[in-house]
């Protein structure tokens, strides 16, 4: 689904390793020994136009492109000799959504045999010509938190007629599906966005309707505009809808979309699904105080997910880069595409000449306030100019320090007083792309300020911390209010600002860092990421220079 | 000139801007969702929405909401836009130069050309030249807008790139201000003739039957009897059709900046359309209202400009005026 909220996180995770992360009980710093940028300029071009973006791709006008969906472009692209694709299983997933509050899908057999009478190898090759991985798991197979199974094929329609007919279905001899109280099921409506809009899943919600017929029921397609669509699906106003959405790495989102807390008008518990020993098993998710027990509550939960089926998991797009065959150290994994961070420090011009690399942006970013952006877009470009604690190993997908050398999440007090302590020790001798030094009391001038203002976005992340000290320059300490091992994730991930900038900031919600009138606050964006924005012509380009006191510039891992 | 036919009028346009503004609130609040709902990302509470939705002002009551975006409208300061956070008056006056330049040049262009052509056609009548503009003209203007753009950027940027595929100006842009002069205007030539292309047919086909009708009329021929030049006959008949074009011509104004959309999301350009686009998918009600109340603003505007224009070029509209 190509919503740019939807595909927000999914972006997020992808492009920007240093704003995602999962968690561990203390570590040390592992990031790979890539050490740049050995750029000086990096251009992103804006083009909005998908088919110019592939004609621009083509024509040499760009040296790397990501997020390549269509499998026609994929394919049009694999021809040009001047470029390489890289492919990468990605964090977008994609469900059938089931309406459990109302009959017929009020029944986990029926919901179960349904997901059995899909035979979702044959979407991916017939759809999507192979540029997607069948799914059968809550979180996407390249979380390192998703059952090993994930991928498993389990198309059997038999079975699938077999599991009703042992939990009291029949069938009419018109081959209707019939409940067990005998009354039929009768036709129902399968939500989908407009074709116009997202013409794969239109397709794909037909073969989904087409599929359910195995076991008797009769669906028909209904496209409708998105925002109806989620405002349908926010008052359980529908039967079964096709929707997609970026996911995280970690499992923690799976209490946001399952727990029966989250089921009310607006909340993330768009299936309605209730059920005391999931809800156990998310609560246990969510609180749990470390790695090992929140490994037991995730398979637990997702354990018990296979077992209700409230949602249908049918694919996860692979993500697609193609990147000219000019430049050379481009780095990809089997996890990231080569359109990432580390690419953009390794990258030099295979004939040697320095030049500035060009990227594509896909849509204007418009906002470059660290605190109100909330595209993908802006965050693509804020991503390289600012940092976090840190960042994401691009192998193994776990934490790895990024202004941090090491972390520490400890439990600390008694009954009603435990709580989550994070300690963070901030690497030495570090400057801002201005030239002053980054010390802990920059961060915490940065999570307090956050948590002062209720910042939207950044809200959820800070809610939970009841105080921050730093005993020392270094060492920052985070103390929070309760225990979940997923504290460390929401601090770590916050971008870093100089409370210099903090300080002259007078009113975060209209603050334009790139207006030199100061009325809102300090001009320019400083941070402590490899690049610095040079110049941004609106609807046209942004450029982007090497920051001159990046920590990984010299190869001295600083 | 008749003041109380003037000032009729005003009023009538006046009407027509109050229906716009209330129009513009209510159609947007009822459409499905804000901008804050379409947002599924777990990580964003349901708390989180709503601390979005009070910066926004949403969580004021309608009347309150519908007080405000009033008072926004008539002293034109549009606040914030939800997606930018920047005031949409500067939003706008960013993206104005792109969008005029494209409409206005694409406009003088496919109408000259249009004109010229559908004259051509009626002096030629029954000629093979009245047929090649009739076909050229059914032709181009039957064609869907985006389709023939999407076309000419597969042909002249990508196939003979003889013209750039995206934007006003090139990365690096060059330096002086000749070599940017002439680097803007080949970016803006393929969308400026894209859009002259689509539009010329409706001219020429207009006024070839405007044309027509008046070469037919008696005093053409009492001018033709009397031996003027040709070109006198021509330019008399020209004149008598002057009003219906200047009318078309004005009201066509509005229609090109709602045809930006599609020409501005084609070539990749930074202008109004584009802009609209995305306050409308984005639920951005700060923008979209600010949009079409402009829109409405230009159209009532070209509206009470033609009526004005008609009763200069055409006396008998003024006459008519008085009597009533």
């Amino acid at each position: 689904m190509h919503h740019a909220k939807t595909i927000l996180c999914a972006l997020f995770m992808i492009l920007l390793p240093c704003f995602s992360s999962a968690a561990f009980c203390g570590g040390k710093t592992g990031e790979p020994d890539i050490h740049g940028p050995k750029i000086s300029e990096l251009s992103m071009i804006i083009i909005s136009n998908p088919d110019a973006q592939i004609m621009a791709a083509e024509a040499g006008e760009l040296d790397i492109m990501g997020d390549i969906a269509r499998p026609s472009d994929i394919d049009r692209l694999a021809e040009n000799k001047e470029l390489a694709m890289s492919t990468a299983r990605g964090f977008h997933a994609f469900f059938l959504l089931l309406n459990n509050k109302k009959s017929p899908w009020n029944s986990a057999a029926l919901r179960r045999a349904a997901a059995m009478s899909i035979d979702r190898s044959s979407i991916v090759r017939m759809i999507f010509s192979g540029y997607c991985e069948p799914i059968n798991s809550w979180l996407p197979p390249v979380s390192p938190w998703a059952p090993a199974d994930s991928a498993a094929d389990i198309y059997d329609p038999q079975a699938a007629r077999e599991l009703l007919k042992k939990n009291g279905y029949s069938w009419t001899l018109s081959g209707r599906l019939t409940a067990p109280d005998g009354s039929e099921v009768p036709p129902m409506k399968l939500l989908t966005p407009l074709a116009r809009v997202a013409p794969t899943t239109a397709e794909l919600a037909q073969i989904i309707a087409d599929s359910l017929s195995v076991i008797g029921i009769s669906a028909e397609t209904e496209p409708i505009d998105f925002s109806v669509m989620i405002n349908r699906l926010d008052r359980k106003d529908y039967s079964m809808a096709v929707l997609a959405w970026g996911m995280g790495r970690n499992p923690d989102s799976l209490y946001s979309f399952y727990h029966s807390s989250m089921d009310f008008e607006g909340g993330y518990n768009m299936t309605g699904i209730s059920d005391a020993r999931l809800d156990g098993a998310l609560e246990a998710l969510r609180g749990a105080p470390d790695e090992q027990t929140a490994r037991a509550a995730s398979a637990e939960a997702q354990r018990i997910l296979a077992e209700l089926m409230p949602s249908v998991p049918i694919y996860s797009r692979l993500s697609v880069a193609a990147v000219s065959k000019k430049w050379k150290n481009i780095f990809t994994t089997d996890s990231i595409t080569a359109d990432n961070m580390w690419t953009l420090l390794g990258a030099e011009p295979a004939d040697g000449k320095d030049r500035p690399l060009r990227m594509l942006l896909a849509e204007e970013p418009r906002n470059l306030n660290p605190f109100t952006a909330s595209s993908a877009y802006s965050w693509q470009v804020l991503g390289l100019i600012y940092e976090s604690l840190l960042t994401t190993n691009p192998y193994t997908l776990e934490n790895c320090g990024a202004i941090a050398s090491s972390w520490e999440v400890k439990t600390a007090g008694e009954g009603k007083g435990r709580h989550t302590e994070l300690v963070f020790r901030v690497k030495e001798g570090l400057l801002w792309n201005d030239g002053s030094p980054l010390t802990a009391r920059d961060i915490k001038a940065t999570i307090d300020f956050l948590r002062r203002n209720k910042i939207p976005r950044f809200f959820d992340a800070v809610k939970n911390i009841k105080k921050t000290e730093t005993p020392d320059d270094h060492t920052l300490r985070i103390v929070m209010d309760g225990v979940s091992y997923w504290y460390l994730d929401n601090a770590a991930s916050l971008p870093a600002i100089p409370a210099a900038v903090i300080e002259k900031i007078k009113d975060w919600q209209r603050w334009d860092p790139l207006a030199e009138d100061g009325r809102t606050g300090p001009h320019g964006l400083i941070g402590s990421g490899p690049f610095m924005l040079k110049s941004y012509r609106p609807g046209e380009y942004l450029m982007l220079e090497r920051n001159p006191h990046y920590r990984r510039l010299g190869g001295d891992g600083r | 000139m008749n003041y109380r036919w003037l000032a009729k009028r005003f009023l009538s346009s006046l009407f027509v801007l109050a229906a716009v503004i209330a129009l513009n609130f209510v159609i947007f609040r009822m459409m499905p969702g804000d901008a804050v709902s379409t947002i599924i990302d777990p990580s964003f509470s349901p708390e989180a929405k709503e601390n979005l939705r009070a910066i926004y002002g949403l969580d004021k009551s309608l009347p309150e909401q519908f007080a405000i975006y009033v008072k926004q409208m008539l002293t034109f300061s549009f606040g914030l836009s939800f997606i930018s956070r920047k005031p949409v008056w500067d939003e706008l006056l960013t993206r104005l130069p792109v969008t005029l330049a494209l409409t206005s040049a694409s406009m003088a262009i496919s109408a000259a050309f249009g004109i010229w052509l559908g004259i051509k056609a009626a002096l030629n009548r029954g000629r093979l030249a009245e047929k090649i503009v009739l076909a050229a003209s059914a032709l181009t203007a039957s064609f869907p807008g985006f389709f023939v753009q999407i076309v000419l950027l597969m042909l002249f940027a990508r196939a003979l790139p003889i013209f750039p595929l995206r934007g006003t100006l090139s990365v690096p842009p060059p330096e002086g201000t000749a070599a940017l002069f002439f680097d803007y205007v080949r970016h803006m030539a393929l969308p400026v003739l894209s859009l002259s292309l689509i539009g010329f047919g409706g001219w020429a086909l207009y006024v070839r039957n405007l044309m027509v009708r008046a070469l037919g009329e008696d005093f053409v021929l009492m001018a033709r009897a009397r031996g003027l030049p040709r070109g006198r006959v021509v330019w008399h008949a020209f004149r008598t059709i002057m009003p219906p074009i200047i009318t078309i011509l004005l009201m066509s104004v509005p229609g090109l900046v709602s045809g930006a959309v599609i020409t501005e999301s084609v070539f990749s350009l930074h202008g109004i359309g584009t802009f609209l686009l995305e306050a409308v998918s984005g639920h951005d009600y700060p923008s979209a209202g600010a949009s079409f109340y402009l829109l409405a603003l230009i159209t009532v505007f070209c509206n009470f400009a033609a009526d004005v224009a008609y009763g200069f070029a055409d006396p008998r509209v003024r006459i008519e005026g008085k009597k009533e």
